[in-house]
């Protein structure tokens, strides 16, 4: 089978136009749509990475100390009193939005530095930092008696940026915004129980919005997504080039000096789905080794990793092999080349939109995304995604064992498609 | 060595082979003529065992290669009538592949790839790609890669069509050393008459699917024993005098040829005299004559009516 493999190599590495259809025109869309569509990646939690400025004119402690005092001075039961004290000392505001700050989804994102008003007027000038956080005198006290005792006004907190719109402006305000309603609602339940105030010992859990985004996944770029959406994509093209190669053997009669050679039908049909197979891991290895050397898609160093990325790569490359036998046999059976021209001219696009080569399929009804996994494209592109993820290996061995079935599957159809040797000529 | 039984040969409801009986020897050469659509390429497939007959055997040394394809595959070469070649491969690289393929490895395989390129004269420019090759030159390496494993039977299909005369002669020349010297045993077709007549010891004429004539040059001669052909040039040809010549009991066959018609007509039986007094009735201007006795291709014409390239 070797002499198969290397002569088809050989045949498609002096054709520069499959050569540009399998590597270059990939190659160039997954620059165009990783840089492109790279914005509206939101999850791209690593490409936010910013450092706020804290000007505190507050003092906690001594503001605690105001609100007990205007505490005392209510009418209301010994016990009551001591309740609202100790409620209060443990959601004293400041405290709250530096726990809100340091926990670790925010702090991957948002490093906090304290400092005075002119040094942070300063670094924001020379942008070194995003944004000024300021929280004005008697901060503690005031929005104590407000939130409690529903006395004042209250105190804002105050947010200084650069430029307003930015993406990074954008989240501390969000974030600000979410801390004071969360209070603001917190002490709107307070005022209603009356000093029966429940314990919340972890208020800043519904924070919303960026609950979703800093999930425990890794989460993966645009660029990584489309470089692999692209490779299995554009890999399904080697099925049909194998498959019209097929054509021309049998159309220049190579095919029968194959076949005088001695070689059964069923060595030849394997030896197109060994040629697939390997040429489209080589196109896969070439494509995921430019676009880590040249994107730096795949920062990866861990063996686990890349044995895994070669398991999925070797099984998509085997299911597409499956389909270039299929083609071949069809091809074959019919003794036209047309059939390549509609898997490649067509069925390929059809695929690679099922199977989420151009957007997540998430983003399509159920149906779709049922059909776009059973593709081999859409259940590789999902395996990659998983694992690139961080997933388990048990937690993507489903979506291998679909790539066996189907390629398993399409190679035995072929098998029977494929024309017994008298009726070839 | 080779024989046919009642071979044939349907497409659908068209009959391309109709029962033909034939034989080879060993270290026989043997020429199957016939004009297109005769049945000779369907003929080979079958022998070669790349279709199955409809009905009829093929055995060889007696054993039946309708059962058992592959005996005739062990010692057969064919050479298409196409260029059966990867034309983006070299010339090396295509006997290296068919080569492997007919489990030929290392030394063994490197000694055959180049006894085969110095037979066919190709040594120099192996390394070059089949499409950047002429016709002739993609003709010998054609042929290379049917004797790389060296097989015993050798069927030709037309292998020189279409190439210049250099190469036609290198080619035949090869055959007959590859028939003369190394004992092989060569089935060749062709439209070329003056080809087979050079190489071929036997030679079938086939029309319609059908044998209609076999045996030795002289054999096959021998049909036109009592003939001669008359070759008239003349200027203008006219059709109305051919039809006028046919119309004449004694003369066997008008036929149109390139510059006026040839005529067979019994041996001894002085029809000049009357040729030349019609051509002048007809206006016409005989600007040559040549009498000669009947060639293979008189053979043909007259066994099948056409000429071999119709």
């Amino acid at each position: 089978m070797f002499e198969f493999l290397k002569k088809d190599i050989l045949i498609l590495s002096r054709n520069r136009t499959e050569l540009a259809i399998l590597i270059t025109m990939p190659f160039i869309l997954i620059a165009i749509l990783g840089f492109a569509l790279r914005g509206i990646w939101s999850t791209e939690s690593e490409a936010i990475d910013m450092t706020v400025g804290i000007v505190s004119d507050d003092h906690e402690q001594e503001g605690l100390t105001a609100f007990y005092q205007e505490v005392d001075k209510l009418e209301l039961p010994q016990e009551e009193k001591q309740s609202l004290k100790a409620v209060a000392s443990k959601t004293a505001p400041f405290t709250l939005l530096r726990d809100m700050l340091g926990t670790d989804e925010v702090s991957d994102m948002v490093t906090t530095v304290e400092m005075t008003e002119s040094e942070a007027k300063q670094a924001l000038e020379d942008e070194e930092i995003a944004a000024i956080v300021t929280l004005p005198a008697n901060f503690t006290y005031k929005s104590l008696l407000k939130m409690y005792i529903d006395q004042g006004k209250g105190s804002a907190i105050q947010l200084t940026v650069e430029e307003k719109g930015s993406i990074e402006a954008s989240i501390i305000e969000n974030l600000i915004n979410s801390f004071t309603e969360n209070l603001n609602f917190e002490s709107a339940i307070s005022n209603v129980t009356k000093g029966q105030y429940q314990d919340s010992a972890q208020p800043m859990e519904q924070l919303g919005g960026t609950t979703t985004v800093l999930a425990n996944e890794t989460t993966i770029t645009a660029m990584q997504y489309y470089t692999i959406g692209m490779a299995v994509m554009f890999a399904l093209y080697v099925a049909s080039m194998i498959a019209s190669e097929a054509y021309v053997e049998k159309k220049q009669h190579v095919f029968d000096r194959i076949i005088l050679s001695g070689k059964s039908s069923f060595a030849y049909l394997t030896s197109k789905l060994i040629s697939t197979t390997s040429i489209v891991m080589i196109q896969l290895f070439i494509l995921f080794v430019l676009s880590s050397i040249i994107f730096q898609t795949f920062n990866q160093t861990s063996l686990v990793f890349w044995l895994g990325m070669l398991l999925i790569s070797f099984l998509l490359a085997t299911c597409i092999g499956a389909f270039g036998s299929l083609l071949t046999a069809i091809t074959l059976r019919i003794n036209s080349y047309h059939i390549n021209n509609v898997f490649s001219g067509g069925i390929t696009s059809i695929f690679a939109f099922l199977g989420g080569s151009f957007f997540p399929i998430t983003q399509l009804p159920s149906m779709i995304q049922v059909i776009g996994e059973w593709t081999p494209n859409g259940a590789a592109l999902a395996a990659y995604v998983e694992w690139m993820q961080g997933s388990a290996f048990t937690d993507i061995i489903s979506t291998l064992i679909k790539l066996i079935g189907i390629a398993v599957i399409v190679f035995m159809i072929s098998m029977v498609v494929f024309p017994k040797r008298r009726s070839l000529s | 060595m080779l024989e046919t039984e009642l071979l044939q040969k349907k497409f659908k409801d068209q009959l391309a082979v109709d029962g033909i009986n034939f034989y080879m020897e060993k270290g026989e050469s043997i020429g199957l003529l016939g004009p297109n659509g005769a049945g000779k390429s369907t003929t080979i497939s079958m022998i070669s065992s790349l279709i199955k007959p409809t009905t009829g055997d093929i055995r060889l040394n007696g054993k039946s290669v309708v059962k058992n394809p592959q005996l005739i595959r062990e010692v057969l070469g064919v050479v298409p009538q196409e260029i059966a070649l990867y034309e983006e491969l070299s010339a090396y690289e295509n006997l290296k592949f068919f080569g492997r393929i007919y489990k030929l490895r290392g030394k063994e395989l490197e000694k055959k790839i180049h006894s085969v390129l110095n037979l066919v004269g190709l040594q120099e420019r192996q390394k070059d790609l089949v499409k950047n090759y002429s016709g002739g030159m993609q003709r010998r390496i054609n042929i290379a890669v049917a004797l790389l494993h060296e097989p015993e039977i050798l069927i030709m299909d037309e292998p020189t069509v279409g190439i210049d005369p250099q190469s036609r002669s290198y080619i035949l020349d090869m055959v007959r050393q590859l028939n003369e010297e190394r004992g092989m045993t060569v089935l060749y077709t062709s439209h070329y008459m003056e080809e087979v007549e050079k190489l071929c010891d036997r030679i079938y004429i086939m029309d319609h699917g059908k044998i209609i004539a076999s045996g030795t040059k002289e054999e096959l001669k021998s049909v036109l024993s009592n003939e001669e052909t008359i070759l008239v040039d003349m200027n203008p040809i006219s059709k109305e005098l051919m039809q006028t010549l046919e119309e004449d009991d004694e003369i066997i066959q008008v036929n149109e040829i390139d510059k006026g018609m040839k005529l067979i007509v019994p041996k001894g039986s002085n029809k000049l005299t009357s040729i030349f007094h019609q051509t002048e009735a007809f206006g016409v201007q005989v600007t040559n004559v040549n009498v000669q006795v009947p060639t293979l291709e008189d053979v043909f014409l007259h066994l099948t009516g056409r000429t071999l390239r119709d």
